[in-house]
């Protein structure tokens, strides 16, 4: 059963209105003003993020750290992997 | 800030679009963008909401998306509404003035699809410590995989992509089984738009145009809806918001609307 919590508009974070006033309702292109230079926005970058080779070795690493939890030692034959997976989280969005 | 046509040249920051016929009852007691006075601009049966803004690119930063979503909330209190994205600009009070003669007909139709109703969020989102391990605990095709990858020591590139990837398409599946659930419970409260999730702990993404008169039936269906879904699940239900998910009005210039029309 899964846990239901309501908020109000007014308490909704700050991802829930990016999520909506970036880039739905109407839009005119010709007009948009909007400078992103310096601003990771979760909304836009996610899918582009999911669907890559980075998302995936890193996922390939989380999976295998999943290995290291329920066999401790194994965890030992991965440590070269640490280089790669910090590109991809650098890549990862965070929020505004 | 007073409102001056003829002073320098400002733009026109837009905020939403509205039936001409509700400007006269209109309280825009709300700053706008820089603190701006907000106002209306009426053309034939629309009106646009609009408030004067140096001309240059705004950032979505905090205080700009506040402002914009405070002139939402007042208006949709009291019309319906098309809402506008954030930081569309127009050069002049005349090229407003243009785009709604030139869209009257669709901008109309939109509005009345979302007369008296209001949108509401729901959000599912898996409440676990670790999203790789639930999958791999929840799919024994995923464990056999990991074991087989990293039998052997550091597995190649290849083999993580390919590992990757599989996770990637399970995350998927379950992401589109439980929005298949949500939408089967709720599709007769009203209109439902199904976004995609957002992250990996994201389980459910989507938004469901309300009637006024329906909100308890919504909130009581949603609540049916729980039980159905994994108890890691946490559904947060947000709004209401002004229809922003059931605005589908991309305006082009002129060229690419003719290359991209279907």
């Amino acid at each position: 059963m899964a846990q239901v919590k309501s908020q109000s508009n007014d308490s909704s974070s700050l991802a829930e209105v990016v999520d909506r006033i970036l880039d739905k309702g109407i839009v005119v292109d010709a007009w948009v003003s909007v400078s992103l230079v310096g601003i990771e926005l979760l909304s836009i970058r996610a899918r582009v993020v999911i669907a890559s080779v980075e998302t995936y070795l890193k996922f390939a690493e989380r999976i295998g750290e999943t290995a290291a939890v329920a066999a401790p030692g194994e965890g030992k034959k991965q440590p070269q992997a640490e280089p790669e997976k910090k590109e991809a989280e650098a890549e990862a969005p965070t929020a505004v | 800030m007073a409102r001056d046509e003829n002073s320098t040249p400002k733009g026109r920051y837009l905020y939403s679009v509205v039936p001409a016929e509700a400007v006269d009852k209109l309280e825009l007691d709300v700053a706008g963008i820089d603190g701006a006075e907000v106002h209306p601009l009426v053309c034939g049966a629309l009106a646009a909401i609009v408030s004067d803004v140096e001309p240059r690119e705004l950032r979505p930063e905090r205080r700009n998306l506040a402002a914009h979503s405070a002139v939402m909330r007042t208006l949709m209190d009291q019309t319906h509404l098309l809402p506008v994205a954030f930081g569309i600009v127009a050069g002049s009070e005349r090229e407003v003035r243009e785009l709604l003669a030139d869209h009257e007909a669709e901008m109309v139709e939109q509005l009345e699809g979302v007369k008296d109703r209001v949108e509401m969020g729901i959000r599912g989102v898996l409440r676990v410590e670790d999203i790789f391990q639930y999958f791999v605990e929840k799919l024994p095709e995923l464990r056999r995989m990991r074991d087989e990858v990293y039998a052997g020591g550091e597995p190649s590139r290849e083999e993580k992509i390919e590992l990757g990837q599989a996770f990637a398409e399970y995350l998927q599946e379950f992401q589109d089984e439980w929005a298949d659930a949500a939408v089967e419970h709720l599709r007769s409260i009203g209109r439902i738009r199904v976004n995609e999730p957002r992250s990996e702990e994201e389980a459910l993404n989507l938004a469901v145009l309300v009637p006024r008169g329906e909100m308890e039936a919504f909130t009581r269906a949603v609540e049916e809806l729980a039980p159905t879904f994994d108890e890691h699940i946490e559904l947060n239900v947000t709004g209401p918001w002004p229809p922003y998910n059931f605005v589908d009005l991309r305006i082009r210039s002129g060229e690419e609307e003719a290359e991209e029309a279907r």
